[in-house]
């Protein structure tokens, strides 16, 4: 329950207005529906939790959307790749192939997701498997020339979309290493065995 | 890759834009001289804007500041050197036939002289005669043109700053608008492209433009130090003449030395302009290039030198300027080319 619940309407007068409602209300004006509906879909994503509502709006005019129709390859495997991709709307497949070079990784991603983040940060990328979009899909992406230009003009919101990729790749470095730990255990156990 | 037909004719649109613009542009130059210029000067201006948007300033005040700065330093010389540079241009006319005389004389006592202490006597009266003809009409034309050139400049003073001002006000949007025509299949590799093109580009336009000003303001000085008549002209073509690899310092060097011997005669004046030139182009080789402009262009020293005979054959002067960034330009798209269909990406 809010607080402003809680405490009635006759308490409204005693107490200041309070700032979430204020730009709730300035948020549902049906003006400004279109014009930020990409900060506000940034504002639900976990990874930016850390930037504030202008900061997302200064990030999403270095973005750009990307349609794609259904089936349609959004890039290939060893493709030369630079942009980082969220899915705004649809739905997409993200295939990669074991040493045998049989594709049967397959990661299925859905809105709020988003893939392809270390072409921003490596040097001359190239893909690791390929993405495809299995639904008609609207992407947002952030590509390296436009992660350059961020750098200059606002760096803070470049420090913080970095630290943003930064700990996307941690969490997965570290996923990788229990992966690892767990294969050494089992390696162990069949060796002794 | 099996792309859908529809993709396929948004490439071959996004083709058939791209090249109609290119072929558009070169048949017009009349407007693809100032948008060149504009271009190259956007280039060189762009990065003051997030600079100035540090100092708290927001970016239509950055472009704003930028674009008057821009004003100040190209309105500032052409009140002040211009005028200066036509005048000294406009004389030099007028001294270019005893130059002529001087070297002819010259010519004679050297002649004489050889006769005189070995007994040999040159036959060539024509062959050295009919050369330096040949210098003094190509350095007539040059020199004549430099007025026109001016004429031309101060016609581009309206439409250029036009021109550039839009191209810092808006760049985000005209880029966004190739972006957004930019088929799917081809997206990030065109992205990669144009902004390695761009950056190349202007790095190494940035780094020529203060190399040529080092060049010209070491040349002009030492030539008003040394006396020589036309100081601010040479300074002047010693820059521009500078932009072109290998031969340009030689050019930029040919006309001061001249109007030195006519001046001086074989004297300790005419050994400093020499020295002068000398000096200027070790700087440049020592400590300039390899600082600011060696890292900026990849390229081999044949294709550097193929680049600019090529240039020079097809534009004339302005293609020896433009050869290199050219050249840069050729080989980022042939080796995302190379790479594409060879697969040899090696990273």
């Amino acid at each position: 329950m809010s607080s402003f619940e809680s405490k009635g309407v006759d308490n409204l007068d005693s107490e200041k207005m309070k700032i979430p409602m204020l730009k709730y209300l300035w948020q549902a004006g049906p003006l400004s529906r279109n014009k930020y509906s990409i900060p506000k879909f940034f504002r639900q994503l976990e990874i930016l939790k850390h930037f504030s509502d202008w900061e997302l709006k200064i990030l999403s005019r270095y973005m750009h959307k990307r349609n794609f129709k259904q089936n349609e390859v959004i890039f290939d495997k060893d493709d030369l790749g630079i942009g980082f991709y969220f899915i705004y709307n649809g739905r997409v497949e993200v295939s990669e192939s074991d040493i045998h070079h049989q594709e049967d990784m397959v990661t299925v991603l859905d809105r709020f997701a988003y893939f392809g983040e270390e072409a921003l940060l490596q040097e001359n990328c190239l893909r690791s498997g390929q993405a495809k979009s299995t639904l008609p899909s609207e992407l947002i992406g952030i590509f390296k020339p436009d992660l350059a230009d961020l750098i200059t003009d606002y760096p803070v919101i470049a420090t913080k979309m970095l630290q943003a990729v930064s700990i996307i790749l941690a969490n997965k470095i570290q996923h990788l290493s229990y992966e690892l730990r767990d294969m050494r255990e089992k390696l162990a156990k069949y060796e002794s065995s | 890759m099996n792309l859908p037909k529809r993709e396929h004719l948004k490439i071959i649109f996004f083709m058939v834009a791209f090249i109609g613009l290119v072929i558009a542009l070169f048949s017009l130059p009349r407007l693809a001289v100032p948008i060149g210029i504009a271009y190259i000067v956007y280039l060189v201006f762009r990065p003051m804007i997030p600079l100035l948007m540090k100092f708290k300033l927001n970016r239509n005040t950055s472009v704003i500041v930028s674009f008057a700065f821009f004003l100040f330093i190209s309105i500032y010389p052409v009140i002040k050197f211009v005028p200066k540079v036509t005048q000294e241009a406009e004389r030099l006319r007028f001294f270019l036939p005893r130059v002529e005389t001087y070297l002819k004389d010259g010519y004679k006592e050297v002649k004489n002289n050889i006769e005189l202490k070995f007994g040999y006597k040159i036959e060539q009266e024509e062959f050295p005669i009919e050369i330096l003809k040949m210098g003094t009409n190509t350095s007539k034309v040059v020199l004549m043109s430099i007025p026109k050139y001016l004429g031309s400049l101060l016609e581009w003073v309206l439409v250029i700053p036009f021109f550039l001002f839009f191209m810092l006000k808006d760049d985000g949007r005209f880029r966004r608008a190739i972006l957004e025509i930019t088929p799917n299949s081809i997206f990030e590799r065109f992205y990669n492209l144009y902004y390695q093109f761009n950056k190349n580009l202007g790095d190494y336009i940035f780094a020529k433009f203060i190399e040529a000003t080092i060049i010209g303001v070491i040349i002009t000085s030492g030539l008003l130090f040394i006396d020589l008549n036309f100081a601010f002209l040479f300074g002047l073509i010693a820059g521009i003449t500078n932009i072109i690899p290998y031969v340009g310092p030689l050019l930029g060097a040919i006309p001061a030395i001249v109007v030195a011997y006519a001046e001086f005669g074989f004297t300790s004046s005419f050994w400093a302009v020499g020295i002068l030139y000398m000096v200027a182009n070790t700087i440049d080789l020592a400590i300039v290039f390899p600082l600011l402009i060696s890292k900026l262009v990849d390229l081999h020293p044949v294709v550097v030198v193929v680049s600019v005979i090529l240039g020079s054959q097809l534009f004339g002067l302005i293609g020896m300027v433009i050869s290199i960034p050219a050249a840069v330009a050729v080989k980022l798209i042939l080796s995302e080319l190379i790479s594409e269909l060879y697969e040899t990406r090696d990273y």
